[in-house]
């Protein structure tokens, strides 16, 4: 799911779910109130019909109370006097009577039938024999001979505003007819309605109001009796109550809005107006709006609690399902990074052309590798999706790396006018197209393109990235295969050069070995030759040819010495000799080496010992070797030692063994003792008259270094030389073979 | 009488080994390459041949081929100037029943040559 429609979801959401919640309880509390108010109204209506009702009705009561008590009780005394007229005394008692049993009237007269008062009470004497004819009640009566109730403003004055006169016609018996002996007037006091008014105000949280035909209010909720107030002119409340008509309104009272009604007290022109206070009326109401914004409240915190909870797990599962798609792509990426780690080379690349299309859904991608000879870029891998026709791919490969080889970083487009036959008229055409370089710091190594047909979706900047992970591997690819093709040159140029080296070797081994035979061929003419001479095989010889064959014999052999020593000078120079080292005690060794050379020391008279100082451990050592060094330092002694001796001595270090030559021979002068053990260096051999040694000196030199040790020579002019050498007590028994070099094969 | 086939192209060694073993008494033959030594071992019975290693046409190795093929036991000494380290075990291994280098004493000639005249 993308970010986007999620987002459009959740307004989509809040609209159905909101909107509803919120109409609901914006129409329960507009309808509620409505109701409300229109219950209130009704409420005020039959508040003000009942209470216009039950004045009517008291009145009429009061009324016929009054009547009845005219006829039964007042007739009688009104002929009870002399001459039939009334008994003034018996009317009085009456009327007290009346005043006292019938409620609310507190006063009552009673008048002859022209209206002339007769009596009254309480007493008020200043009124007796007055007439009253100008009175309402006295016009009502005489007309209708009904009880009647007298409205108030007509008796005059408002300060007679506190009660209502009700007339009754008093009837008695006068020659068998029904005449009228007078009329009984009552009054009944207003504090009667207001108490009823007050009364109805506490139980029914309804104000009511009397107002007569004037405008004056005759009881109203809290009204003290005898004040006088005037309700608002021209309200059309009660003036279409006065016209009959009941009516309801919102009106302000005392400052409170209030829902009022009106009705008429039938047959006076009085108005009740009944008013219900909105706080009062829309109570109800109003806690119904409370419940329900409190409802709604709840309701929008639960859906926004849901809308939160819910966006909160759809974040969750998109973060999940992105982590997911990474991580996939991870793993497809260590797969193709694995398998193309695996490979080397041409393989590889065609790997990462098939990972690469799969990677990013392509149909077709090509790996190009930029020819530095051709000038161009030249496809080495191409991969395709199922359907490409397999004819026409690598067409299609040359093409597209050079159509979309990118000029610099990666670039995305759209490609026409490219594509391949699939059939008889069908085309398969490239349409949205993913280049990235192959490069190497700032050389392009070549392109990696993934293209898929025309009209499919583009590529994204994701694809992008994982092609450039793919692009990488490629160019270690290419980096790899370049550096191992660069290994390969140089390694070639190595075993050339190693060829080469050991051809030369191999030549001067032949040489060597050819110089070797062509010298000992020649010389063993002359050496046979000359023994042969000196066994007297053409005759005895004469003392001085005697000698003079012996000087080429000898000049012979010393020849055939030399030989030897450059043979095993170049054989230690070419790191081919070979030492056979083993545990070796020098006692007898050195020996033998002074039985072989005694001969010689002793035809020149010279003494050759041997002498071992402190044991002899043995030491590693190849005997052959060490004899060749011995037999040459100690044959050298005696060349140069012309009397006294020769001693070979052999002495133990606590780690190595010393073996000294010391001759009383003509000594090393000192500025020559530093050159004596050099490589051909020969000490001035002309002056002393013998052949040279410095080659046997040197290959002397050379073994013992071979052999870990050290040599040296201490020499003094006249007195004699002494040189030595010093090998390594031998730490364990196990031969080895220090093996320098294989030995040549015989020539020819 | 002890009869020696001395086998060398070199005239002065022909010279030489002669009289340093006619002088011992042994009767001498000599062939200047190995196919002369072969049709001489072919011809007469000796008791040592000294063979030079390096000769033309038939060299001193194809010489010892021939002779062993048909006279196993008569002993073939390789007398080379190719005296470098490894050559006289080369030539033992090779089939030569001794080896003596070049230049040789001939006290030495002499007494290898008596040693194998009488084993056989």
């Amino acid at each position: 799911m993308r970010l986007l429609s999620s987002r459009w979801a959740v307004v989509l959401f809040f609209g159905i779910t909101g909107a509803p919640i919120v109409l609901l309880a914006y129409s329960s509390i507009t309808i509620s109130t409505a109701s409300a108010v229109t219950a209130a109204q009704h409420g005020a209506a039959d508040s003000a019909q009942a209470s216009a009702a039950f004045i009517h009705q008291r009145f009429q009561d009061v009324g016929a109370g009054l009547d009845a008590f005219a006829d039964h009780n007042l007739a009688p005394a009104m002929t009870a006097g002399p001459a039939g007229r009334p008994d003034m005394g018996s009317l009085s008692a009456e009327l007290v009577d009346l005043t006292r049993l019938q409620n609310g009237v507190s006063t009552a007269f009673v008048t002859d039938p022209r209206g002339r008062l007769l009596t009254v009470t309480p007493a008020q004497g200043d009124l007796a024999g007055k007439y009253l004819t100008g009175d309402d009640w006295y016009q009502g009566v005489t007309t209708q001979d009904t009880p009647f109730v007298a409205g108030l403003s007509a008796t005059g004055g408002r300060q007679d505003l506190n009660a209502v006169a009700i007339a009754t016609p008093i009837h008695g018996q006068a020659n068998g007819a029904t005449v009228r002996l007078g009329y009984l007037v009552g009054l009944y006091d207003l504090e009667k309605i207001q108490m009823f008014v007050d009364d109805f105000s506490a139980a029914h949280s309804t104000n009511l109001w009397v107002i007569d035909g004037a405008g004056y209010v005759l009881a109203a909720p809290g009204l003290e009796l005898g004040s006088v107030t005037s309700w608002p002119a021209g309200d059309q409340l009660v003036a279409r109550a006065l016209n009959g008509h009941p009516d309801v309104s919102r009106s302000m009272r005392d400052g409170v809005p209030s829902l009022s009604a009106s009705a008429p007290v039938p047959g006076f022109r009085w108005v009740v107006v009944a008013d219900v206070p909105a706080p009062v009326a829309l109570q109800g109401a109003d806690q119904l709006r409370a419940t329900v914004i409190a409802i709604a409240a709840v309701l929008g915190v639960v859906l926004v609690a849901g809308l939160v909870v819910g966006w909160t797990l759809v974040r969750r599962a998109q973060q999940a399902a992105v982590l997911r798609q990474r991580m996939e792509a991870l793993a497809r990426l260590n797969e193709a990074a694995s398998s193309v780690h695996a490979e080397r080379g041409p393989s590889a690349l065609q790997i990462i052309a098939v990972h690469a299309r799969e990677l990013v859904g392509a149909d077709f991608s090509a790996l190009g590798v930029w020819d530095a000879v051709g000038g161009r870029m030249a496809p080495v891998a191409h991969d395709a999706t199922t359907g490409l026709p397999h004819a026409a791919l690598d067409d299609l490969a040359v093409l597209l790396v050079e159509r979309c080889q990118p000029a610099s970083g990666a670039h995305r487009g759209e490609l026409g006018e490219l594509g391949v036959a699939t059939g008889e008229t069908e085309l398969w055409e490239v349409g949205p197209y993913l280049s990235v370089p192959l490069s190497a710091g700032r050389r392009v190594l070549g392109c990696l393109v993934v293209c898929r047909r025309e009209g499919s979706p583009r590529f994204h900047a994701v694809d992008e990235r994982q092609l450039q992970q793919m692009a990488q591997h490629a160019t270690s690819v290419l980096e790899k295969s370049r550096v191992d093709a660069e290994r390969e040159a140089f390694l070639d140029r190595l075993r050339e050069t190693n060829e080469e080296l050991q051809q030369a070797s191999r030549l001067k081994s032949q040489f060597l070995a050819r110089m070797s035979h062509e010298l000992r061929t020649p010389l063993s003419a002359i050496l046979g030759f000359s023994d042969l001479l000196l066994e007297g095989a053409s005759g005895e010889l004469s003392p001085g040819q005697r000698e003079d064959v012996q000087e080429i014999a000898t000049a012979g052999r010393g020849l055939l010495d030399v030989l030897n020593d450059i043979l095993d000078l170049s054989r230690i120079e070419a790191g081919r000799m070979r030492l056979e080292l083993r545990p070796v005690r020098l006692e007898a060794l050195l020996g033998d080496v002074a039985s072989a050379l005694r001969p010689l020391a002793l035809s020149k008279s010279l003494e050759l010992r041997l002498a071992v100082v402190g044991g002899d451990p043995p030491v590693m050592a190849d005997p052959l070797r060490i004899r060749q060094v011995v037999t040459n330092l100690v044959s050298n002694a005696v060349k140069f030692t012309h009397a006294g001796g020769v001693i070979v001595r052999l002495l133990t270090l606590s780690r190595e063994v010393e073996i000294s030559v010391l001759d009383t021979g003509i000594g090393i002068p000192q500025e020559a003792l530093d050159g004596v053990s050099d490589e051909f260096s020969q000490v001035d051999g002309g002056q002393r008259g013998f052949t040279g040694t410095g080659l046997g000196l040197s290959i002397a030199r050379r073994l013992v270094l071979l052999h870990q040790g050290t040599i040296g020579v201490e020499s003094e002019v006249g007195v004699g030389s002494r040189f030595w050498f010093r090998l390594p007590v031998a730490t364990d028994a196990a031969p080895r073979q220090l093996v320098l070099a294989a030995e040549e094969g015989l020539a020819g | 009488m002890t009869s020696v086939l001395l086998v060398d192209d070199d005239p002065r060694m022909q010279v030489l080994g002669r009289k340093v073993l006619e002088r011992q008494g042994y009767h001498v033959v000599v062939a200047a390459n190995g196919m002369e030594a072969a049709a001489a071992a072919g011809h007469e019975r000796f008791d040592v041949v000294l063979m030079d290693l390096e000769m033309p046409s038939v060299n001193g190795h194809q010489a010892l081929r021939l002779i062993k093929a048909y006279q196993p036991s008569l002993p073939v000494v390789a007398v080379t100037a190719y005296a470098m380290a490894g050559d006289s075990e080369r030539c033992r291994e090779e089939g030569f029943d001794d080896y003596i280098s070049k230049p040789y004493d001939i006290a030495n000639l002499r007494a290898l040559v008596a040693r194998l005249a009488v084993m056989r």
